[in-house]
């Protein structure tokens, strides 16, 4: 895994938000002391419910937010130096929201939405720029070109918006692209071809992908890696498949059980009800109070990340049979 | 006698023709999933049902047979005792399905005195009842909607549904936007809750997966149309509609050793052009030139399943009439 230089190094990032609740000043730790990699022209979904810290996660890496804590290193440096070159790393880090109604603007044609990032960041002349919107248009499907090209968005569907999103955000050459939640707001029917879209432009583009969603199986067909999170805290991480289909974290079994599934005998997916809506007070992990398997020591101390055959999970019923996982840096 | 028997039910806003001739009935103490994308005309299906369509909705055709009763032609006044007592409904979450600015007791009280009034040391009794079928305790009776997870409002408008004891409830994607924790719990929850109070419901969502595991019987809706109805263990099994089947495709099993979506290419028809033949024609893989030209009915057998296919009735002859 170290031999490959990471495109994004995401090491020991923490971020918390000051808020007003019932009139008292509050902490929200909305990311706590999280790390991940991804390699060049990889996949990582980022997993959680609502509220894990997915989006931070995404302004962070988007030098939207800075972290309280730890580090971002993006192509071997680090996001507070590309911050005094913040034009050359959005062209070069892209992304594409949940919702394309909303990121697009109504009055613009696909032909004006995906030509300005040309020009902005490629300085494209015009005989190159109606050529350049040709190829991306088509690089997403969205064809015939010359039927999509004078299209406003009201004229298009879901789907057809989320191409153009996708393709506004490939116009400027990116290497990485983070995708929040690209295909929730999408008919079941549709997302699967976003999905391939996003997997072709890894492997014909070269793009890598931080994938977020709360879909363990989306995640599962599209990424090599999974990560996810709760509550801010990464307490699985590995192989998607794996991750995705022998789930080690208590709460990753959780969301795996919880997935519609008409095919299994009910007690197959039955829940604990009762413990729903439980949440752990400071100190120790973060997914005791909901947990059914939860002991004395889980209050006490928070559980590392440890291997787990081929995973890493932070939970301490691995204890004895895991062995503790050390971030060396690079 | 079915609780509920909707017949060639038409629902129109201005132009735009949201449900088109759609029939079905529901049996006592059976939940009915209702499937299908979005802009499909479900949730337009579930209001017309209630009579809570709102201009320029209208109901231009048909019947709804509640309990023996038309409600179509009924007025606001008629309405009112079958409201919630008889007939509730449950919104999609986040929707303004509770009351912003009363605390959650004060709606579940309003309800009760409206509808069934009882001394205030039985209603504190109810409430508090009311609330523990759903695992919410008592303390949040005080709360204010806002100050409650989107899961947890979600569960008090069930529980609020549900203080009546009606027969019928129109659940409109009950589960939509919420956490899949919370999804499971929801379902589940139902499940139970229907073994304890007997309630028919009709339970509308894009999900199929979510309406498989929750119906006892599922109508698939496609462009205003019924295009399947089907027994949910059958559907599972053998979905007759080409569109029931590629929207089957689109829920793995998520144990599965190899998972692989296809999707379904296309989007639906604007219901706003009306074209000849059957609406799914442009995404279907299993055309025949009469699908071009000719709109499939809905043919409908004795034990009430249906299917409006070219494709099938050539295939099964004689199983539908
Ligand atoms: N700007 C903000 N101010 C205060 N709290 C925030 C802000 N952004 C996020 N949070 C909180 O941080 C936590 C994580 O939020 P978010 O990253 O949006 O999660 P996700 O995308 O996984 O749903 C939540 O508890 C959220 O309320
Ligand atoms: N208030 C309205 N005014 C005009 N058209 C509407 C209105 N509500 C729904 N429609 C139309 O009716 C059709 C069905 O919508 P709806 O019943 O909401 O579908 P679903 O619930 O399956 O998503 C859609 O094509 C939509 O555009
Ligand atoms: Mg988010
Ligand atoms: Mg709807």
């Amino acid at each position: 895994m170290s031999d490959v230089r990471a495109i994004l190094d995401v090491k020991d990032v923490a971020k918390t938000y000051r808020t007003r609740r019932n009139g008292r000043w509050q902490v929200v730790h909305a990311v706590r002391g999280v790390s991940f990699r991804i390699l060049p022209q990889h996949i990582v979904a980022l997993v959680g419910e609502s509220g894990s810290g997915k989006s931070t996660i995404a302004k962070l890496v988007t030098a939207v937010e800075r972290p309280n804590q730890g580090q971002i290193v993006f192509d071997g440096r680090p996001i507070e130096e590309w911050r005094r070159h913040l034009r050359a790393y959005r062209r070069q880090v892209q992304m594409v929201f949940q919702d394309p109604y909303a990121a697009l603007n109504p009055l613009n044609t696909v032909r004006y939405m995906i030509g300005r990032p040309l020009i902005n960041y490629r300085h494209l002349g015009q005989d190159a720029l109606s050529d350049e919107i040709r190829r991306i248009l088509e690089t997403v499907h969205l064809t015939p070109v010359d039927e999509f090209m004078e299209k406003l968005p009201f004229e298009l569907s879901g789907g057809q918006l989320q191409r153009v999103v996708t393709a506004r955000a490939l116009a400027s050459e990116p290497r990485l692209i983070v995708a929040d939640e690209p295909v929730s707001m999408l008919d079941v029917s549709i997302r699967a071809e976003i999905l391939r879209l996003l997997d072709e432009l890894r492997r014909q583009q070269g793009v890598s992908l931080l994938y977020i969603t709360h879909d363990l199986i989306s995640a599962r067909m599209l990424a090599d890696e999974i990560v996810v999170l709760y509550r801010g805290t990464v307490v699985e991480e590995g192989a998607a498949l794996s991750v995705a289909k022998n789930p080690r974290h208590p709460y990753t079994q959780l969301l795996l059980r919880s997935i519609p599934n008409p095919w299994a005998p009910p007690e197959e997916t039955a829940i604990d009800l009762s413990r729903i809506d439980r949440t752990s007070d400071e100190g120790g992990c973060v997914f005791r109070a909901r947990c059914p398997h939860v002991m004395d020591r889980c209050a006490q101390e928070v559980p590392p990340l440890r291997r787990v055959e081929s995973q890493q999970v932070a939970c301490w019923l691995y204890e004895a049979s895991g062995v503790a996982v050390g971030r060396s840096d690079p | 006698m079915a609780l509920l028997a909707v017949e060639n039910l038409r629902v129109t806003y201005g132009a735009v023709e949201a449900v088109r001739n759609v029939s079905f009935h529901l049996d006592r103490g059976q939940i009915l999933g209702i499937v299908g994308e979005s802009g499909s005309g479900k949730s337009t299906l579930g209001y017309a049902i209630a009579k809570l369509l709102r201009p320029p909705g209208q109901i231009v055709g048909g019947h709804v047979w509640f309990d023996g009763v038309d409600l179509v032609p009924l007025s606001e006044l008629e309405l009112k005792p079958i409201r919630w007592r008889e007939l509730a409904v449950v919104m999609q979450s986040g929707m303004n399905a509770l009351n912003p600015v009363a605390p959650i007791r004060r709606q579940f009280e309003d309800a009760i005195l409206t509808h069934r009034p009882m001394g205030a040391k039985a209603m504190r009794e109810r409430v508090r009842e009311m609330l523990a079928l759903v695992n919410i305790e008592e303390r949040y009776a005080d709360h204010y909607p806002h100050e409650l997870s989107g899961g947890m409002k979600q569960r008090v408008a069930i529980a609020l549904a549900l203080v009546l004891e009606p027969k019928l409830i129109i659940f409109d994607e009950p589960t939509t936007a919420l956490d899949v924790v919370v999804q499971r719990y929801i379902v589940q929850n139902l499940k139970a809750l229907r073994e304890r109070y007997h309630f028919s419901a009709l339970f509308i969502s894009h999900d199929l997966g979510t309406v498989l595991e929750i119906a006892d019987r599922v109508a698939v809706m496609y462009a205003g149309r019924l295009v399947e109805v089907q027994d949910a263990r059958s559907l599972l099994q053998h979905p007759q509609h080409p569109y029931t089947q590629a929207l089957l495709s689109c829920f793995p099993d998520p144990r599965a050793d190899h998972i692989e979506v296809m999707g379904i290419p296309g989007s639906p028809p604007d219901l706003a052009d009306v074209r000849p033949g059957c609406p799914f024609a442009p995404r279907c893989a299993q055309i025949i030139d009469r699908c071009w030209r000719e709109t499939p009915a809905y043919l409908a057998s004795p034990d009430g399943n249906g299917v409006a296919c070219h494709m099938v009735k050539e295939r099964e002859g004689s199983a539908y009439v």
